[in-house]
């Protein structure tokens, strides 16, 4: 989407053919608006029609330039609370700390905790603690990742994990600068979340369908779960996983390095 | 105005905080209205820009299915935005867009509906596109009369909230 919508990335989703976006975003210049002021005293209706998230949007568009400039992927790793993104992040370093040269964007409310459980790979990884970002602590937007950006070498990587906030909405919302958008699924969240959060799995390339090794204990119904995902996502990617086990772990890195 | 829900926004010691031109959104635990309060802030920079000092009544919004805003919560997080500032007094207005896709195979064009199914109904086709839904703009300004009943944007003193 030109703004925020699932397609800014140009990849997953079939929007390459038409270039036209009727999203309703003249974004029309400041001050363009005619100025009637002072001329009459009852109320008066000043056309404006600016997107919302434009600055947002063109920071973004920095953050991409700035990715691509240096030659670097950029991912941008998403899911509620708790799905496993920073256990597959370390499973993911473990395995292509040798091979790459990853940089982690951490974004995490309040600590360093994720961070920590990070390090020891070789990773450049910065922090970002959400809690002292404009906009509130549920999300990373893009200029706060523009502010990460300087604490990384750029010109030496080849890959960037940005790891989002935990939380279904509000990360969808935001165009980052990301070249991707992977979202983290835990299966311990329910069948019924693609439905509940369409905007969220409609984002996404790719959907890593984590913490498969407890699929014996649960009353999940893995198929149920697909076919909600195809109905809001048809075109997601889709690995099944266990980041504690290890398994999925290779396809997923067989993805990260076709992002190359 | 008075508060009457608590907001994770409004945490923050309630001091004086006349000097503020905007308040922005402060830590919190709960999403949703902090998602609000972080779109308001855009809406707010938008608003104070394009109303250039003239005082603002009403704030037009259109806003896409597929953009996840609660009109009521942003209307209520509006309030609290911009209590004390010079904006406070005004009110947004949500005009909602439905989604709507349009198939690339057969070219059959249909709202999405309640239960988000983005394919299509006529052919059953997945090679579709969102036409319709993904809106997300401040589309008008209604200014107030000079009578002191509306807010000036530009003025530091704020209308009593």
């Amino acid at each position: 989407m030109g703004r925020f919508h699932r397609h800014d990335d140009g990849t997953a989703h079939a929007h390459d053919g038409d270039g036209a976006h009727s999203h309703g975003r003249p974004d029309a210049e400041p001050g363009a608006a005619p100025d009637h002021s002072g001329y009459q005293t009852g109320a008066e209706r000043v056309e404006v029609l600016e997107a919302i998230f434009g600055e947002n949007d063109r920071t973004a568009a920095a953050n991409r330039a700035a990715f691509a400039a240096a030659g670097v992927r950029a991912v941008n790793l998403m899911s509620s609370p708790g799905a496993g993104k920073t256990t597959l992040l370390r499973e993911t370093l473990a395995r292509l700390a040798g091979e790459l040269r990853i940089g982690i964007i951490e974004g995490d409310i309040e600590t360093s905790l994720d961070a920590d459980r990070l390090a020891g790979f070789g990773a450049a990884i910065a922090l970002i603690n959400t809690g002292n970002g404009f906009g509130g602590e549920c999300h990373l937007d893009a200029p706060m990742v523009a502010s990460a950006l300087p604490r990384l070498p750029l010109p030496e990587l080849d890959l960037v994990l940005i790891e989002n906030v935990g939380n279904l909405v509000c990360p969808a919302e935001f165009d980052v600068g990301q070249d991707a958008r992977a979202m983290v699924y835990a299966i311990t969240e329910g069948e019924e979340k693609p439905l509940k959060y369409p905007v969220m799995f409609r984002s996404c390339e790719l959907v890593v369908v984590n913490k498969m090794d407890l699929l014996p204990h649960l009353g999940f119904d893995l198929d149920e779960f697909l076919g909600n995902l195809r109905k809001v996502n048809p075109a997601a990617d889709v690995i099944l996983a266990s980041a504690r086990t290890g398994d999925g772990v290779d396809a997923w890195c067989d993805w990260l390095r076709a992002r190359r | 105005m008075t508060v009457t829900r608590e907001c994770p926004s409004r945490r923050r010691g309630g001091g004086a905080e006349g000097a503020r031109p905007l308040r922005r959104p402060a830590r919190g635990g709960r999403c949703g209205c902090v998602h609000e309060l972080s779109v308001c802030a855009s809406i707010a920079d938008i608003v104070t820009r394009r109303a250039a000092g003239r005082a603002v009544s009403v704030i037009n919004v259109r806003a896409g299915q597929l953009r996840q805003i609660v009109p009521d919560t942003l209307v209520y997080c509006w309030g609290l935005l911009c209590e004390d500032t010079p904006l406070a007094g005004s009110r947004i207005v949500v005009e909602s867009v439905p989604a709507r896709i349009r198939c690339r195979s057969c070219g059959n064009e249909a709202d999405v509906g309640d239960l988000p199914v983005f394919a299509c109904a006529g052919c059953g086709g997945i090679d579709v596109e969102v036409v319709a839904g993904e809106e997300f703009l401040v589309t008008s300004l209604e200014l107030a009369e000079e009578t002191g009943a509306g807010t000036r944007a530009d003025s530091g003193t704020g209308a009593g909230g």
